[in-house]
């Protein structure tokens, strides 16, 4: 039996673990794409986005197009982090069929 | 839930996010550029090399046509195939099997159809109108997973061929039947639409990798 308390907090929530599983498929996301793709309110995306900053999983840029935008990506502790995750759920996965 | 049952929900929801995220360009800025400057050197030289040596007919126009629509689209396949392997995918990736199901049945009735037309006599802009629209169709069906920009190209194909229609019901043309004429809409339809295409998402690709080795600020 795998303990589930391995499993990064920060991550383990719904919300954030989607927004994760989006910046690990594209290397660039914009806060207005990732509230279409998520359904989030505006609110709700940036309370997950600031947590995940601070944790270090996530870093912002900011471009000036008609307007400012911000954009998210992965952070090479991110990328890292996800991969550990996933990676105990395919344990937890495997030992199970055995 | 068990912890096996809880697991699977995990993967299964992060899969499906990963695959409705992951974009697949079908076609590639190289390749438009490639299609485009082809397809006006190609209208030159049936104008005016190849005019001295094969029959002016609808179906020269359509063989003409169709064998630089092969040599696009065998240099389409190398570039991305040279794509796939630099970053370690498989030549025929998920997205390249998913583009090519995906364009195929539109390619082939465009493709078909204009055959027919050719076959029939049928002026040269009639082809013209029908592989805008069958190619417009093609980069629409791919919607699911293509950026932005390659949608935006679709639906211009598709509005060029609905006003090249209307010009052909209203006899707009002074000469119809000629091969030149269609050899001048291809150059502003495929011509121009894949140029402006290819260089657009040239430089928007330039920006992003600038973008993805600029500072962070932080919020």
């Amino acid at each position: 039996m795998i303990n589930l308390d391995k499993l990064d907090k920060v991550i383990h929530e719904k919300g954030r673990l989607a927004i994760m599983s989006l910046l690990a498929a594209r290397p660039t996301w914009s806060f207005q794409d990732l509230k279409t793709e998520l359904n989030f309110s505006d609110g709700n995306l940036l309370s997950h986005l600031r947590t995940l900053q601070s944790s270090g999983y996530i870093a912002s840029t900011k471009e000036m197009h008609d307007r400012p935008q911000t954009n998210y990506s992965l952070t090479p502790l991110g990328g890292e982090t996800f991969e550990d995750y996933l990676g105990t759920i395919e344990e937890l996965l495997k030992l199970n069929k055995h | 839930m068990n912890q096996e049952q809880w697991a699977q929900e995990q993967l299964i929801t992060i899969r499906s996010l990963m695959e409705r995220a992951s974009l697949y360009r079908a076609i590639s800025s190289p390749t438009a550029l490639f299609a485009g400057a082809l397809t006006l050197v190609g209208s030159y030289l049936f104008n005016h090399g190849f005019s001295s040596l094969i029959p002016e007919s609808p179906l020269s126009f359509y063989l003409f046509w169709f064998c630089l629509f092969l040599v696009i689209s065998v240099f389409n396949i190398i570039y991305l195939g040279c794509e796939n392997r630099r970053l370690g995918t498989p030549l025929l990736s998920r997205g390249m099997r998913s583009a090519v199901t995906d364009f195929l049945p539109s390619m082939l009735t465009g493709g078909i159809l204009s055959f027919l037309a050719a076959y029939e006599g049928f002026e040269p802009m009639t082809m013209v109108f029908l592989w805008c629209v069958f190619y417009g169709l093609a980069l629409l069906s791919t919607r699911n997973y293509a950026p932005r920009s390659l949608l935006i190209l679709g639906w211009s194909f598709l509005l060029v061929g609905m006003i090249l229609a209307c010009l052909i019901s209203f006899g707009l043309f002074n000469n119809p039947q000629s091969t030149r004429s269609g050899n001048l809409l291809m150059v502003l339809s495929f011509g121009l639409l894949h140029i402006t295409y290819g260089a657009s998402t040239w430089l928007t690709n330039r920006r992003e990798v600038a973008l993805r080795n600029a500072p962070i600020i932080e919020m």
